[in-house]
């Protein structure tokens, strides 16, 4: 009756340690799962190895706006290939590249001027457009996600992180705004 | 491999959508050729770039570099497609694998999200400045200049892969022998479960002060050549501020996400981010990004600091290559 009982401990225990590796568990219900198996040790471990919650914020935001960015740029894409009549057309874009056109011969070749700001929301029923929108989403998206991150730090009181966080979005947000411009041209 | 697919359905969702899309691309194509190239050329051309994006990534993330130090060198050296566009394409290789291995690694604890934004002021301004000082160094000293700093480069990148090779297994996980007050107060320190050894691993970090200025200078360097910066991110988070090797690794795609957003928008408001030439390279980036993040946290951390101990080397003689074939005007027939 008691190795019986010692095999089932064991087995939950096999169990738990997989689960715990393969990352299924997600709350402290595992470490009571791995604590109540008998891996004390483990549980403890777990608990004190959860990442906080700044990070998992910050990496949640971060991780599902570019599945998004890349999901528009997929569709932007298909849309440039199998339309006829593209803002920017593939072929001649592509063919442009290859021939070593310069950024404002490619641009003056298919819409006869350089585009400057954000030109692709003015064309976001052209695969073109969607496109460069998938991209700038996923640019844009590390702003969203600091600024969630560092309000949970600042709830935790956890400030002086949380100003580092907002002082790059700051920065960030200059640059995306157009206030800093590179110098070419 | 399946695993991976279960733990992240959204990765098979991606392929399926690529593979789906490239396939109607080539189908339902309204694309004609030019006198440059055929439909069926352009076609390959994006879907070829898709694979080697997706390739790129994989090693970029485990090696905990960005994309970038592998794409533009290579490109700017077997292409001459115009450098603004391949500048811009490479911030964007750079900046993807490192922004879809960011949730991974935040919900894997291996990315310490103190270290990261401690380290984002620093490099985020460099990586502007770097940007900036490019242009000005390229307008008054034009190849000499670049060349001079290429070399200089290549020479301490091959220090740094020597500092890896002779550092042994220490370097995997460092321990800090005294962490000054800066740092302490700081409180950067922190644990994470690893993998590989069955256990957690803690560490304390030390020297942020000079950690943070180190970070000016990779920022810089970074934005400078257009490259992105963690080839030299993991290197000094591992070697001067002593962070375990995996961490340090998690970090550095973290961080080249952040830094690299912040350089690429003026390229995108410039027209120098072309879209069907950019997709394909950003769509690898996303799919590699977390194939690599999930092979990351798997394998052991040696085999991470091989596969960099080699990438440093190769950049580092391609860099020297390039300075000297400047410099004296001379061809280096090299990878």
């Amino acid at each position: 009756m008691q190795d019986k009982r010692q095999n089932q401990v064991n087995e939950q225990t096999q169990q738990g340690k997989k689960e715990y590796q393969e990352g299924y568990f997600e709350s402290s219900l595992a470490a009571g799962t791995l604590a109540q198996a008998g891996a004390k040790d483990m549980a403890r471990e777990y608990l004190a190895s959860t990442p906080p919650l700044a990070g998992r914020v910050y990496g949640n935001i971060v991780y599902w706006g570019t599945v998004v960015s890349a999901i528009l740029a997929i569709i932007g894409s298909v849309f440039s290939f199998v339309t006829k009549a593209d803002y920017l057309h593939p072929s001649y874009i592509i063919s442009s590249i290859w021939q070593e056109n310069s950024v404002e011969q490619i641009w003056e070749g298919s819409v006869g001027h350089l585009p400057h700001g954000h030109w692709y929301l003015n064309h976001l029923a052209s695969g073109s457009g969607l496109t460069e929108l998938g991209l700038a989403f996923g640019v844009f998206i590390v702003i969203p996600a600091m600024i969630g991150s560092a309000f949970v730090m600042f709830k935790n009181k956890d400030t002086l992180f949380a100003s580092l966080a907002i002082m790059a979005t700051f920065i960030t947000t200059i640059s995306m705004v157009g206030l800093l411009p590179l110098p070419i041209g | 491999m399946l695993s991976v697919f279960k733990r992240a359905p959204e990765l098979m969702v991606l392929i399926l959508l690529a593979v789906l899309g490239y396939a109607a691309m080539g189908i339902f194509s309204q694309v004609t050729g030019t006198e440059v190239l055929s439909a069926t050329s352009i076609w390959s051309i994006v879907v070829s770039s898709f694979l080697l994006s997706t390739a790129i990534a994989i090693v970029a993330v485990i090696a905990g570099i960005g994309g970038g130090v592998l794409f533009t060198p290579v490109v700017m050296a077997f292409t001459s497609i115009d450098t603004l566009i391949v500048r811009a394409t490479g911030l964007v290789v750079a900046m993807f694998s490192g922004l879809i291995s960011s949730g991974p690694f935040m919900k894997k604890g291996l990315a310490d999200i103190k270290v990261v934004f401690y380290c984002s002021v620093p490099i985020v301004i460099g990586a502007i400045s770097g940007s900036f000082g490019a242009i000005f160094l390229s307008s008054h000293m034009g190849a000499m200049g670049d060349a001079v700093v290429r070399l200089a480069l290549g020479l301490i990148l091959i220090f740094i892969a020597l500092m890896f090779i002779l550092g042994g297994s220490k370097t995997e996980y460092p321990k800090a022998k005294k962490i000054d007050n800066f740092t302490h107060k700081l409180g950067l320190k922190g644990s994470y479960w690893e993998e590989s050894l069955n256990d957690k691993v803690e560490y304390n970090l030390t020297r942020a002060l000079p950690g943070a200025f180190l970070f000016l200078l990779v920022g810089f360097t970074g934005g400078f050549f257009g490259l992105g910066g963690g080839w030299a991110v993991v290197p000094v988070l591992n070697l001067v501020m002593a962070t375990p090797l995996k961490v340090s690794a998690a970090c550095s795609g973290v961080l080249l996400a952040l830094g690299n957003s912040c350089a690429i928008w003026p390229y995108i408001m410039y027209g120098a981010l072309i879209p069907v030439f950019v997709a394909p390279w950003m769509i690898g980036q996303v799919v590699g990004g977390i194939l690599g993040a999930h092979i990351l946290a798997r394998i052991r951390a040696g085999v991470v600091r091989n596969i960099l101990i080699v990438i440093l080397i190769l950049t580092s003689i391609k860099l020297i290559a390039r300075g000297l074939e400047t410099m004296f005007g001379i061809n280096i027939p090299i990878f």
